[in-house]
């Protein structure tokens, strides 16, 4: 594999940015799509742009991404294409919209399948739905060996192999594998900004648009799970301290009738002039595990 | 007796100038042509329509010295330079007409009155020499570097004028022309050496002659071969100048597929006119001493960026990073002072902006702290990277009208990304909206279809994500019909009103200020109590040197009832709060820092209030502010807060 | 639902809190259902102490895989021994607590098992054959519920810092070695080094806890305070830009749009005042502890915890009462 460089394949999935709120339709329980913002999963552009610099620094390597997404998502997934990957596959059928992690895990697994690879890589999680599964299954499915949470990928001691980084709490492995691989990166340098002549040359380069049938397949592989419905989010329970201390109920009534999700952040500040105020704010923090105390000495994973 | 002289008394083989003024003539020519030859290398540019509007302005600049007399002291000394040569100029034709061309001019009562005008013309530039000698030599003013050619120029012209004056004293000594008297100077000099006997006299007649007429034909083919260039190429480039809008960066066309190279790469990238710009440029240093940058100890010299342009003119391949050093490219404000400044009406903003348009487009090579704020705006159309969806947040309870709820507004509320999303301008927009309303003007936002205006990607040489903008946002406002917004962002406001028509905009926009003073002289607005206290008030870059708005902000602090403090550089000198082209998304790692010392400016003025009228300005001057440890003493706000206070008469402000 | 499994990750003579957290959901849910909870620990000479401690949790069984090969970090021979325990003894459910192994592991498990999993969970509602299980998603939006579509296993590992721990005793357990031979699949996965993190120069975006002082600082030498805050939490000290202006720190630790972005499990802002550039840099983090003496100051509009005061007043308080909290827990688990 070494004489014609290395063939990277880039797991990539547009997902929602959570930096916008998502509608959820109230009859069907489910989020309504138009609702949706599309962007890049942030941890595969971290994915990809370790790729690319791979690529840059192996001779005749080559970078594919590879992507289960709606037609409605090529826009976000040009970007790709922009900063310099070398091919884009999307695969999408109406037939997998319901699937779930795993399923779209072996779709990928069947595109991947369908060209040389050596190397795979993706972000640990998307960043809306925060599974983290994916990357993981695709490597069982292919039976290649895996590195999750990498935040750094190199070529290894020799064309066979690639080094790897990764952190667990207290300590940083260097870690090795045999080609082919695939590793999932949680952190590394951002994306590249594309060129406008690429971004240009992006416009006009197909993606190779897959169905189950491109990849051999005539139904979606069977979901094991199902999301039931989609609520407004629940928070997780929390106790209030001190209630009413420092403010007439009829004026906190009062606030908290005007500003709504304002009133209740406010709720949350507390006023501390003295050692014992301030002392039953910490008994809160302790008691509500906003921080938690580190285990001394090497708690290990 | 018909009153003239000898035009060549005493010189024999007068036939020696013909071939030295031929010589003259080569240099000149030749000199002329290399640079020209070099200002073809650059692209074309249309500088050359309404050429009588051209010609009116050049009168004024030029003939009038419109901006170089902004200065005092080196005004004088340029137009007495400027107009003394040209007198003698004109008087040294007059000359040649009647020897070559047997024209009797110098006759009768002409000559008589050319005589001592000559004489002044002479005293008046040497005049201008003397303070032009003691500005760089003997105080060393400020911006000026002192390079051997400066000498050179100062001593021809000093050499030529002081021989010209001993050249007629010795003529009228020697003659006792009876029309001396008519030259005060030439016949007090010859007065002076009345005690030299005759053929001394004549011998250092005819060596001085020589010596006049080799120095000045020596200053013509000198010319081109030194700042004195400007002498051709600092008229034509009064009358080659841009005639947009001052606030507007030029468009790029980023769909035509022919072009393969975008922004300045190379040398060839430049306009012809972005070349002939650094052939005008006389190091007079004005854009230096008034830079932000240069100030605040950046490697970045508006001087030295185009004099490097010149000396490097001739060379090969890349410009940034070789001939601009690539620090330099980024620490530009663009808040315009520069070209505020420069009497010969250099360009500077757009060829830094195209130097970065070079780099963001073709190189992908920017301060890495950018990449996310492109980004940001994007996927979110700010570049604070926030939700979309929050960009009405601070609207929340105030009952202002978005735009596709309700009929068409008078006016369309532009409140801009700072005055979204940032909390402390939220607070200007809350008072924003508070003051329409107390005027009863029927107004709306867009709401969350707002995108950024763009004006920080276009500076920062982004045009791909700045035309992404405009499209977006014209598609909106063109959508609900808008034809006219009012904006507290002087970015969002010069960028609306002077860029968006290069992509089809055609909007009225209207600054705050504006609006406001309009408001309080028209009634319609009115203010419950008076102020008091004093405040120094900050010109915003965009709406005063790039937009001219300098006495609105000024007439509502008036109504106030308040006493301004001017600021140290105020109106058109105005120094910049250091957030401008972009650089309120980067770091400042090296040298002081502008808001810093700006804020240093508005505390010396012992003002209470520090009023703004820009989310830059605003943001930068409370940092400053924190910085100095002045935040319980001093407070910094928009003109719009002041108003509101007034106007609700919450009372005395202080 | 016969029986629930949980893993538990044990390091040490230490185990992982998120494990703890998982194994104790998996008591509670197993009295209430009335089925047999069993813990399961992975590793090479356990100590009795750990085994005992687990005991104290509440589940029925204590099950125990002794073997080399699961001594160290080594996600595929846990994934090999996990596949083989479970296929032999057919459990319903089994629970993980968040961590860098689970997440590893429970997908591949998952795969090689046939069964569903759902990952980072926060709720479990008990249905006839197992969990109807909740979870966020589109963070912080929504929340969606996930049903198993397959009959047979469940693997669900549990978000952190949901579920309440108790160490109620006594409890009568069982505690089971496994003499089920298991065989290990080769892997070309090899750790060559192990560098040791120090918390005091660890990197910021790596800290899972930051300590940020601001202008509100008030000098230089206020910041020993985050400094020793910064110790006893086990972070790192961030600052403003305004810090880092007035040269109290290097501009390498500045968090904010035009510095380092961070996102922290806990970022305890000191005196910032919450100007947007800086929100820009650290918004993201999970929970956000301000203090400040301005109750307008914006950062309170997202902090997670908002205390009105002087830093200088507050921070020794809490250094203090952090520190005596921390001593009295790491007692517990010794005397526990």
């Amino acid at each position: 594999m070494n004489e014609t460089g290395l063939n990277i394949a880039v797991l990539v999935a547009p997902v929602h940015d959570c930096r916008n709120p998502v509608l959820i339709d109230p009859v069907r329980k489910q989020v309504d799509p138009s609702s949706l913002h599309w962007i890049l999963n942030p941890p595969d552009t971290i994915a990809l742009e370790q790729a690319l610099r791979l690529r840059d620094r192996i001779p005749r390597s080559g970078v594919r991404v590879v992507s289960v997404a709606p037609p409605s998502t090529e826009r976000v997934l040009r970007e790709c294409l922009a900063v310099g990957a070398d091919e884009l596959a999307r695969l999408w059928d109406e037939r997998i919209e319901e699937a779930d992690t795993h399923s779209i895990a072996a779709l990928l697994a069947a595109v991947i399948r369908s060209g040389p690879v050596d190397l795979v890589l993706a972000g640990w999680r998307s960043a809306d739905m925060e599974h983290a599964q994916t990357g993981s299954i695709v490597a069982e499915l292919l039976g290649f060996p895996q590195i999750t949470c990498a935040r750094s990928v190199e070529p290894g001691r020799d064309p066979a192999h690639i080094r790897v980084e990764k952190r667990i709490p207290g300590c940083l492995l260097a870690m090795s594998c045999a080609l082919p691989a695939l590793v999932t990166v949680e952190k590394g340098p951002p994306l590249r900004y594309p060129r406008y002549s690429d971004r240009r040359n992006a416009w006009r380069t197909p993606i190779r648009g897959l169905d189950l049938r491109a990849i051999g397949l005539t139904e979606a592989p069977q979901s094991r799970l199902r999301v039931e419905r989609m609520t407004p989010p629940k928070p997780r329970r929390r106790s209030a301290i001190g209630d009413g201390a420092n403010m007439p109920v009829a004026a906190r009534l009062q606030r908290i009738m005007a500003g709504g999700a304002q009133a209740k952040k406010e709720t949350n500040v507390h006023r501390c002039p003295d050692r014992s105020s301030t002392l039953k704010v910490i008994e809160h923090i302790l008691k509500e595990r906003l921080v938690v105390l580190p285990e001394k000495s090497g708690n290990g994973r | 007796m018909n009153a003239t002289r000898e035009i060549f008394w005493n010189i024999n083989g007068h036939g020696i100038i013909y071939f030295l003024f031929i010589l003259a003539t080569i240099a000149f020519g030749y000199g002329i042509f290399r640079r020209y030859y070099l200002w073809r290398r650059g692209r074309s540019a249309n500088r050359n329509d309404q050429k009588w509007v051209r010609i009116k302005l050049a009168v004024g600049l030029v003939l009038g010295h419109e901006r170089i007399l902004r200065k005092r002291q080196e005004g004088i000394m340029h137009l007495l330079i400027f107009w003394g040569v040209v007198t003698l100029f004109a008087g040294t034709i007059m000359v040649a007409l009647q020897a070559d061309l047997g024209l009797k001019v110098m006759e009768g009562r002409f000559y008589l009155c050319l005589k001592p005008t000559l004489d002044m013309a002479g005293l008046a530039t040497l005049v201008g020499l003397l303070i032009a000698i003691s500005r760089r030599y003997l105080k060393r003013a400020e911006g000026l570097d002192n390079q051997s050619t400066d000498g050179i120029v100062l001593a021809l012209l000093a050499g030529i004028i002081v021989s010209g004056f001993i050249v007629e004293g010795l003529r009228i000594a020697s003659t006792h022309d009876q029309w001396g008297t008519w030259s005060p100077i030439g016949v007090t000099l010859a007065g002076a050496l009345g005690s030299v006997d005759r053929e001394n006299l004549v011998a250092a007649h005819k060596i001085l002659w020589w010596t006049h007429a080799a120095l000045a034909l020596g200053f013509i083919g000198y010319i081109p071969h030194s700042k004195l260039i400007h002498i051709i190429t600092a008229p034509l480039n009064t009358y080659f100048r841009s005639l947009d809008a001052k606030g507007a960066i030029p468009a790029l066309d980023l769909e035509d597929d022919a072009v393969k190279s975008f922004g300045i790469n190379s040398l060839e990238d430049f306009t012809w006119k972005d070349l002939f710009d650094a052939d005008a440029c006389v190091r007079c240093g004005r854009c230096e001493i008034h830079c932000p940058a240069h100030l605040a100890a950046k490697p970045l010299s508006p001087k030295k960026l185009i004099q490097d342009l010149r000396t490097h003119m001739a060379d090969e391949g890349h410009v940034v990073g070789t001939i601009v050093e690539e620090e330099a490219v980024w620490a530009c404000t663009t808040c315009g002072a520069c070209m505020e400044q420069c009497p010969v009406l250099v360009e500077h903003i757009p060829k830094i902006v195209e130097m970065r348009r070079g780099q963001v487009l073709m190189k992908s090579n920017f301060p890495s702290e950018l990449n996310l704020i492109f980004r940001n705006a994007e996927s979110n159309g700010n570049p604070y990277g926030l939700g979309q969806a929050k960009r009405s947040e601070w609207a929340n309870g105030l009952e202002v009208e978005i735009v596709s709820e309700g009929p068409a507004p008078e006016y369309l509320y532009w409140v801009g990304c700072a005055g979204s999303f940032d909390d402390r301008n939220r607070r200007v927009s809350a008072a924003m909206a508070g003051i329409l309303k107390l005027a009863g003007i029927h107004f709306a936002i867009l709401g969350n279809r707002e995108t950024c205006c763009g004006d920080f990607a276009r500076r920062l040489g982004n045009e791909y994500l700045f035309q992404s903008m405009v499209r977006e946002n014209l598609e909106i406002l063109n959508g609900y019909g808008i034809t006219k917004l009012v904006t507290q962002c002087p970015h969002c406001f010069n960028t609306l009103r002077n860029e968006y028509p290069q992509y089809g905009g055609n909007l009225e926009v209207i600054h705050h200020t504006e609006l406001i003073a309009q408001l309080l002289k028209s009634g319609n607005l009115k203010i419950k109590s008076k102020l008091g206290g004093t405040v120094t008030y900050q010109d915003p870059c965009y709406i005063g040197r790039h937009n001219d708005i300098y006495e609105a902000p000024r007439d509502i602090i008036e109504a106030l009832g308040v006493e301004l403090a001017e600021m140290r550089g105020s109106h058109n000198e105005s120094f910049c709060c250091g957030a401008g082209g972009g650089r309120m998304w980067m770091e400042e790692h090296t040298g002081e820092r502008i808001n810093v010392k700006r804020t240093e400016d508005a505390l010396c003025t012992n003002s209470q209030t520090i009023a703004a009228a820009c989310p830059y300005c605003l943001t930068m001057l409370e940092d400053g502010i924190k910085f100095k440890d002045m935040n319980n003493k001093v407070r910094t706000v928009d003109l719009a807060e002041l108003v509101i206070e007034a106007v609700r008469g919450k009372g005395d402000f202080r | 639902m016969r029986e629930i499994w949980t893993l538990v990750e044990v390091s040490g003579e230490k185990i992982l809190r998120a494990s703890q957290e998982a194994l104790c959901e998996a008591v509670r849910q197993g009295r209430q259902l009335r089925v047999r909870t069993t813990a399961l620990v992975l590793g090479s000479r356990i100590p009795g102490q750990i085994l005992e401690r687990l005991g104290t949790f509440g589940p029925d069984r204590v099950l125990v895989v002794d073997n080399e090969a699961v001594s160290s970090f080594s996600p595929n021979a846990y994934t090999d021994a996990l596949e083989q325990l479970l296929a032999a003894h057919k459990p319903d459910v089994l629970l993980m607590g968040s961590s860098v192994l689970s997440r590893e592991v429970a997908p591949r498990l998952a795969c090689r098992l046939g069964c569903g999993l759902v990952t980072e969970a926060t709720f479990l509602n008990p249905q006839d054959d197992g969990f109807l299980v909740t979870r966020s998603a589109f963070r912080p939006h929504a929340s969606m519920i996930v049903s198993f579509q397959r009959q047979g296993l469940q693997i669900i590992t549990l978000a952190a810092k949901v579920m309440d721990v108790e160490t109620a005793g006594p409890f009568s357990y069982a505690i089971e070695y496994v003499t089920q031979p298991l065989s290990f699949t080769s892997d070309t996965v090899r750790v060559e080094d192990t560098i040791k993190e120090i918390s005091a120069h660890l990197d910021l975006t790596d800290a899972e806890v930051i300590v940020a002082g601001g202008r509100g600082m008030q000098s230089k030498d206020h910041f020993d305070l985050l400094d020793e805050l910064a110790e006893v939490l086990g972070g790192a000290v961030g600052a403003s830009r305004m810090a880092v202006d007035m040269k109290w720190r290097p501009k390498e630790c500045m968090v904010g749009m035009t510095g380092k972005i961070v996102s922290p499990g806990l970022y305890v802002a000191c005196g910032i005042s919450g100007a947007i550039q800086h929100v820009m840099g650290m918004q993201s983090s999970e929970t956000i502890v301000a203090i400040n003496t301005d109750p307008h100051a914006p950062i309170f509009r997202i902090a997670t915890l908002g205390i009105v005061g002087d830093v200088r007043d507050v921070l020794p308080v809490m250094i203090e009462s952090f520190r005596k909290a921390g001593a009295e827990a790491e007692r517990q688990e010794y005397s526990a």
